[in-house]
């Protein structure tokens, strides 16, 4: 499927190439006029694929994969057995409970930044944020590396709405910045993925394809006028911008958002709920062969009523990552896709007055599954009391580190950054974490 | 040898300037200081700009629009040597500016305003901002007046506008008002210092707190006021309100809850306070010039920014600002006036070092405001406004989809790109019916095709076409029905690059 992505590019600057005699009969236009959706096959991809679920606002990791029953930290959550002998997990998530197998669990997470911006730039960027250099997203750096130019799709996509907007293609540019689908406006936990469709992706109302095409022919000969140079990112942006937007009306890229194609019972499987459509979206991305899918989940900011609030968003979070686990393993994807599963830190383990949690990035936990990583066990340990980290501490960059390298990207590799100074892919303080590789 | 000229000539400058600030000379001696600086690095402004241009550059920068048919008629057939310092002060003028800059000042304020999540609380701020500038309110009252609003206001002052969503944007925190004044109004980002000393910090994780404090509200003890104390989070330390330089203060005797805010805003916006005037003025630079003189905006204390000959000219614009009584139509009038900022952008990149050095103006993005109004103008069409009751729903929307915080690094979107290709604005527009241009022109039985097409290039991109653009556009009128190709051609020009930037 991926190579038939790539097939020959008809963006509009090449129709303009063409004349105004026989435009509708070639190029993008036919495609778009045909209607033709290519189901995908997995396997002929030439890169791995990485899906990060993003649970916005800083989880209680403490209430979802290392609990502290037996200390007054712990809440009033239980531990339930998962289908690695050991290991256990919150009681609600039973559904991932048996998928344990295919997932790892760092326990060892230890941080410094307790600010929701600063702790995404870090996250999301794996660098701590430094004066002028924009630190792309690892979203942008993975589209870098795997992103074939020519295909109609992005290369890098957030699904459910961004909440750091400024978190993009930093110096990398704008090329690698995020396609976004879905409105931050909703909670992606809420609502029935509605708004998990690409506005504005067909023609305008009451145009032909002909005069569509006579249309954007105009505009490329109008604005070949303006000539700013070479160069010019901001001008670059806009052209660069309508391109892809052109581009991505083709049918077979507009395909690949249509979840109504889905089977109604899979969609069910997946919970009726913006971000477990999202998950079943990025699958749809990642057959497709889009290297980088995001798909995020708000609402983790428990400083009040958290154990009600993790309660529901662990139903929601359980239901759509296990649903997203099965059905890449059941169509021969999961080693080829890494499905990360994060926030920009962890909560207090003391319990606050108002039965909340505050921020805490100490000592807190994530989760790494697929992508033919060794999988089935635990990195890392947390004190009894889940305030410290006693075994195989992790920062921010050893994670990126690992994660970019399962996925075949050598992180040391370096890109030019805005302050003309070459930057690696992952601090060069980051340790891979051997125990997953 | 260079170095000490320069300051001997700051020396001679600012006293010359006397009680008395005037654009004019102000403009004149910004123009002096950057051909000294072009000089030193070797660099060739580009060219001043035709009218055209230039009328379409400072209208999107004072008003936030386009400039319509006739006002581009009239001001190209304007032959009087000073029209351009004329436009200037009409512009200004015009009720449109005070809404402009206030969206601005919100923007560079309070930029959580544009996040989905607090966008409801743009519109009244906007307006307290704009009518303290229509009333010409002095910078530092405006910001005093922010920061020390009553706790509890009085049943008077509730029905007048007011600035209290700074306070609700910020949750009504501390830590996040302590946060948001100082990068605001000093250009100082003390987010790191929240948590931890940072590495090269000229703050402490203390002082941050100790300025936090001061947005505690204070109690009364024995008839006497005290500023409240605060514990640091995750910590068992506890601070009194310190103010960032260390610097003595008093405690007002009559009490009121918001003594501590009285306390600090007398000293953010005190004449002594050294980033208090260089944040305006360096902030108001950078909407006329698409970068600040010092990058970034909200490091104003890092040592590296306070050397140099661009931070000499932000602290000797900031003394004039001050000598003006922080008068921002002044400023403003200077800013517009200098030669600097009648460059061309010419062609490149707008971050090179030409940019830098403001020997060429950038090619800037539009803001979704600059963006929504000027495709209002270009179709003929009023620009929409709320304070005489029109609905604003569809600008809002427009405008939330079409965000940008620095024109300077605008990045278009697939999305935003989609939306103005496909979406139902553009798609209505192209047509005559809801688009006054279109269908003043299609309805004119005198006028020729060419002149057709220099009405709507006077009306979308604010000036005449070239040959070849009457060429190209006469070759593709040809071979369509007359009044859609119209509508086709309208399409065209608002999804294009000259249209969608500020050059």
């Amino acid at each position: 499927m991926f190579n038939s992505l790539r097939y020959s590019r008809r963006d509009w600057l090449t129709i303009s190439m063409l004349g105004s005699t026989g435009i509708s009969q070639s190029g993008w236009l036919q495609s778009l006029a045909s209607d033709v959706t290519k189901k995908g096959t997995s396997g002929s991809r030439n890169h791995k694929s990485i899906i990060l679920l993003w649970l916005n606002g800083g989880p209680a990791t403490i209430d979802l994969w290392d609990l502290k029953t037996k200390h007054e930290n712990g809440g009033p959550f239980r531990e339930i057995e998962t289908s690695v002998n050991g290991i256990k997990i919150s009681e609600h998530l039973p559904n991932l409970a048996k998928h344990m197998k295919d997932m790892a669990i760092i326990r060892s997470m230890a941080t410094r930044e307790g600010d929701h911006r600063r702790a995404r730039i870090v996250g999301l960027t794996g660098y701590t944020p430094q004066g002028a250099i924009q630190f792309p997203a690892l979203g942008a750096l993975v589209a870098h590396e795997f992103h074939d130019p020519q295909a109609d799709l992005p290369g890098f996509v957030s699904v459910g709405g961004r909440v750091s907007e400024d978190i993009g293609g930093g110096f990398l540019g704008p090329k690698f910045s995020p396609f976004v689908v879905g409105s931050a406006a909703r909670r992606p936990s809420a609502g029935d993925a509605a708004d998990l469709f690409v506005p504005d992706l067909g023609k305008p109302e009451g145009v032909t394809s002909e005069e569509y095409t006579r249309r954007l022919n105009l505009l490329k000969k109008i604005d070949l006028e303006f000539n700013t140079g070479k160069g010019n990112k901001v001008v670059e942006t806009i052209r660069l911008a309508n391109d892809q937007a052109v581009r991505l009306m083709r049918p077979e890229a507009a395909g690949a958002f249509r979840l109504e194609d889905e089977k109604e019972n899979l969609r069910d499987t997946y919970g009726r709920n913006n971000f477990g459509q999202g998950c079943l979206l990025a699958r749809r991305l990642v057959e497709r062969g889009v290297p980088f899918v995001e798909v995020s989940l708000d609402g983790w900011d428990t400083h009040q009523d958290n154990f009600e609030r993790v309660k529901k968003l662990s139903t929601i979070l359980d239901t759509g990552f296990s649903a997203l686990l099965t059905d890449l393993k059941e169509r021969g994807m999961l080693d080829h896709t890494l499905v990360v599963c994060m926030g920009e830190f962890g909560r207090t383990p003391r319990i606050n007055g108002s039965k909340g949690r505050d921020h805490w990035s100490a000592s807190w936990s994530t989760v790494l599954a697929g992508g033919g990583l060794k999988t089935g066990q635990v990195i890392g340990k947390t004190s009894k009391d889940g305030t410290e980290v006693t075994s195989d501490p992790t920062r921010t960059p050893d994670l990126i580190a690992t994660i970019v390298k399962a996925v075949g990207i050598d992180p040391t590799k370096q890109n030019m950054s805005n302050v003309s100074r070459p930057i690696r892919i992952a601090d060069p303080s980051a340790k891979l974490i051997k125990e997953l590789l | 040898m260079r170095f000490t000229t320069l300051l001997f000539l700051i020396g001679l400058i600012v006293p010359s300037f006397g009680a008395e600030i005037h654009p004019q000379m102000l403009a004149e001696s910004i123009d002096k200081r950057l051909a000294e600086l072009w000089t030193k690095e070797g660099v060739t402004p580009s060219e001043i700009v035709d009218d055209a241009t230039f009328l379409r550059r400072v209208s999107l920068d004072l008003i936030g629009r386009i400039p319509t048919p006739s006002e581009v008629r009239d001001y190209l057939a304007d032959s009087s040597k000073d029209k351009r310092a004329k436009l200037i002060d009409k512009l200004m003028q015009n009720g449109g500016h005070q809404r402009h800059m206030a969206t601005f000042w919100r923007r560079s304020w309070i930029p959580q305003t544009d996040t989905n999540e607090f966008s409801r609380y743009t519109d009244d701020f906007e307006e307290w901002v704009a009518v303290r500038l229509q009333q010409k309110t002095p910078y530092n009252m405006l910001v005093n007046e922010l920061l020390t609003i009553p706790s509890q206001p009085s049943a008077s002052k509730l029905k007048s506008v007011s600035p209290i969503n700074f306070y609700i944007v910020n949750e009504n925190k501390a830590e996040n008002l302590a946060a948001s004044s100082s990068r605001a109004f000093l250009g100082i980002n003390l987010d790191c210092a929240q948590c931890h000393d940072h590495p090269f910090a000229r703050w402490t994780r203390d002082q941050f707190w100790q300025m936090a404090a001061f947005f505690v509200p204070s109690t009364i003890d024995g008839g006497k006021t005290t500023l409240a104390e605060l514990m640091i989070p995750n910590s068992n330390k506890t601070v009194a309100a310190e103010l960032l330089d260390g610097s003595k203060f008093i405690v007002p005797e009559k009490y009121a809850p918001e003594s501590g805010r009285v306390v600090l805003s007398s000293w953010i916006t005190g004449k002594n306070n050294p980033y208090f005037a260089r944040n305006a003025v360096n902030r108001l630079w950078s909407h006329f010039f698409g970068l600040a003189l010092v990058e970034p905006l909200d490091d104003l204390s890092s040592e590296v920014n306070t050397k140099g000959p661009q931070a000499d000219l932000l602290k000797e614009l900031s003394e004039a600002f001050v000598k003006s009584n922080y008068d921002l139509e002044i400023l403003t009038k200077a800013i517009t006036q200098t030669r600097a900022y009648q460059l061309s952008s010419g062609s490149g990149d707008s971050c090179t070092a030409e940019s830098r050095l403001f020997a060429r103006m950038p090619i800037r993005g539009l803001t979704g405001e600059q963006l929504y109004d000027s495709i209002q103008t270009a179709s003929g069409l009023p620009v929409e406004r709320g304070d005489v009751g029109q609905s604003l729903d569809a600008r809002r929307r427009f405008t939330s989809q079409f965000r940008v915080e620095r024109p300077i690094f605008t990045e278009r979107s697939i999305s935003q790109s989609l939306a103005l290709l496909n979406g139902r604005m553009t798609n209505l527009l192209t047509d005559p019916k809801n688009n006054p241009t279109l269908a003043g022109l299609i309805d004119s039985p005198f006028l020729e095709t060419q002149d057709k097409i220099e009405v709507l290039f006077l009306a979308v991109y604010g000036r005449k076409p070239t040959k070849k653009e009457t060429m190209i556009i006469m070759t593709y009128l040809e071979k369509s029905e007359c009044n859609k190709a119209f509508g086709d051609l309208f399409w065209a020009l608002i999804n294009s690059t000259e249209f969608n930037t500020n050059h």
